[in-house]
């Protein structure tokens, strides 16, 4: 299987290196951008497989990012996961609108978001071999 | 951390520092390449392999020690003092880079301990059992473990087990299958604990053979307040990945919830116990007061357990009624000795003081928050299954069913002790007397199970301990 890759949105600098870090140990090839416009140039450069992101971040948020990959691209990555914090449970609602999206609850785990991407993108290279997968 | 100081300095270059010499590349007009101790190539820009260029080396430098070389393609002398340059900035970036990269593992391992025990606050209730808990920290710390099998093992020999995506290979399911193999890690787990000492280490490690294979486990024992009270576990097959460092500390953890927990549910008990005792010792005092009714409440206790229990009662019930039991004629201490002893007949007025005692008996209990639930069973308990009791003339299921069971206790007793008026009567005028009643003064599925209690000879038997005290 080709290298995995993931994208890391968060504006805290230290959870974006801890993630790096732990990503890359795990095989994954690994970037960090600590805004939404950041995240926005990375992924017009690169094609990522795996996205997380955290909500409250300046410049652009990570709502605002998902409604702008929607709406203009360049694409949205085939898992994305977002992180939030209790206070933020209200976010639910409008994740609900994306379908790739699996909320995490901070504090996060590093050790379980390498774990959640894996299977998730295990299951779903295995539901693209099946010819299940309909790519969009 | 031990990993990473094992770790070669430049075994991977550090992602940051690829663009970096990606444009020292582009600068020089020159591929660069980086070679390892071993003179292995860890990283390459593009274009390196051509056969008409010069390899230029320069070493790379930390302080003393040689982290290995910086290779430079093309002309020798161009690049030579280039190179040398730039492998001696090289030498500090990468080992600054390597204690960045290690205090990022410790920040990670870090935050997965935060995450754990964040979820340990969350999952937790403090009203659940032991048991429950135990079972609830181990997923939460399984599923951080993956492929790991989790075993929590007590001293009395109960044993919880979690595992998430774990593969049960036929060594792990000989291991939860077996009790003499977990015997033997609790045999060795025992030994190193001795040899360490009150003081020793948090988690021991070791290795058992099974049939199908060796398994690795660590260990960390937990403890309720200082006594050690069991062990928590991770068990690997010896083919699986080794434990990480993290992976050590998140059992730490869990062992440290674990002896939390069972601390404080010893102290609850404690707590109960002491408060049960107490008010078990006041209420026989206030008995003792009256030579008539020495040990009437302690009996009415005991034998309302009794039905209770074998009513199949819930836990909580039973603790309400061991509580309503024990104080059901507290009342009494508002009513004049006089009155209680009297051989001779009650007056009406005396009479009707008598009665009073279940709602006094209330009244005294009411400023007491806890005991709140044990009132109605308190005050109905002199109701009759017929209407006809007092103080409210409930009728049937109307009256409290713990109450309908202190009644027939209660009248067991006092029929079985002597009293002012009258001489004590035999157990089997008390038989009678009970059966006759069932269904006017009794209610008559109690007294059905009480009869078949006195039949079987089980209500002479000493209580159980477990039962007779209102703890959890």
């Amino acid at each position: 299987m080709a290298q995995r890759s993931v994208l890391i949105v968060d504006d805290d600098i230290s959870v974006a290196r801890v993630l790096v870090r732990v990503f890359e140990k795990a095989g994954f090839s690994a970037q960090a951008a600590h805004d939404g416009e950041q995240a926005l140039e990375r992924l017009h450069a690169a094609r990522y497989d795996a996205m997380i992101c955290d909500i409250q971040m300046p410049r652009m948020d990570g709502r605002q990012l998902c409604q702008q990959l929607v709406t203009q691209g360049p694409y949205f990555p085939s898992c994305v996961v977002i992180a939030t914090s209790r206070t933020e449970l209200a976010e639910r609602t409008w994740l609900a609108e994306y379908p790739r999206v699996t909320l995490v609850e901070k504090p996060i785990a590093p050790r379980r978001l390498v774990q959640l991407l894996t299977r998730r993108l295990e299951s779903e290279a295995r539901a693209a071999d099946s010819g299940e997968a309909q790519v969009a | 951390m031990s990993e990473s100081h094992a770790e070669p300095l430049i075994r991977s270059l550090p992602g940051s520092c690829h663009a970096l010499l990606q444009d020292l590349a582009r600068a020089l007009q020159a591929p660069l390449a980086i070679r390892d101790r071993d003179g292995r190539v860890v990283f390459a820009t593009a274009g390196r392999a051509t056969s008409e260029r010069v390899a230029v080396t320069a070493p790379i430098r930390n302080e003393e020690s040689v982290l290995g070389e910086l290779v430079a393609y093309g002309e020798a002398a161009r690049l030579q003092p280039l190179v040398t340059s730039l492998a001696a900035e090289l030498g500090p970036r990468l080992a600054q880079e390597r204690v960045l990269d290690a205090m990022t593992d410790r920040l990670a391992q870090a935050y997965d301990e935060i995450n754990l025990l964040y979820r340990f606050g969350r999952v937790l209730r403090p009203d659940e059992s032991f048991p429950a808990s135990a079972e609830k920290l181990l997923s939460e710390t399984a599923e951080l473990l993956e492929r790991r099998l989790l075993v929590f093992c007590q001293a009395d020999s109960s044993i919880t087990a979690a595992g998430a995506e774990l593969e049960m290979t036929p060594d792990l399911r000989w291991l939860t299958g077996s009790r003499s193999a977990l015997d033997g890690v609790h045999a060795d787990f025992s030994r190193q604990l001795r040899e360490a000492g009150p003081r020793g280490a948090n988690r021991f490690g070791g290795r058992i053979v099974s049939p199908d294979g060796p398994i690795d486990y660590v260990v960390a024992p937990v403890r309720a307040r200082d006594q050690v009270i069991g062990y928590v576990g991770a068990f690997r097959a010896v083919t699986d990945e080794p434990f990480e460092t993290g992976e050590l500390r998140l059992l730490e953890c869990l062992a440290q919830e674990l002896s939390n927990t069972a601390t404080t549910r010893d102290l609850l008990r404690e707590l109960r116990e002491m408060l049960f005792s107490t008010v078990r010792g006041l209420v026989a005092a206030i008995d003792a007061k009256d030579e008539y009714t020495r040990g009437h409440s302690e009996r009415v206790f005991h034998v309302s357990v009794k039905i209770g229990e074998a009513l199949g009662l819930s836990h909580e019930e039973l603790q309400i009624l061991s509580w309503a039991a024990l104080l059901h004629d507290v009342g009494k201490i508002a009513i004049q000795r006089s009155i209680l002893n009297k051989p001779a007949r009650l007056t009406d007025d005396e009479y009707r003081t008598i009665q009073s005692h279940p709602v006094r008996g209330c009244k005294v209990l009411e400023p007491i928050p806890q005991l709140r639930n044990v009132l109605p069973t308190i005050r109905h308990h002199h109701e009759r299954y017929d209407g006809r009791g007092y103080p409210d003339g409930l009728a049937g299921e109307a009256i409290p069913r713990l109450a309908r069971i202190i009644a027939v206790a209660d009248a067991y007793d006092a029929i079985t002790s002597t009293r002012a008026y009258r001489e004590a009567r035999t157990t089997e005028y008390a038989r009678e007397q009970i059966e006759t009643g069932a269904g006017s003064q009794f209610d008559p599925e109690v007294a059905r199970v009480f009869l078949e209690l006195m039949r079987t000879g089980q209500l002479d038997q000493p209580g159980d301990a477990t039962a007779a005290r209102p703890a959890a």
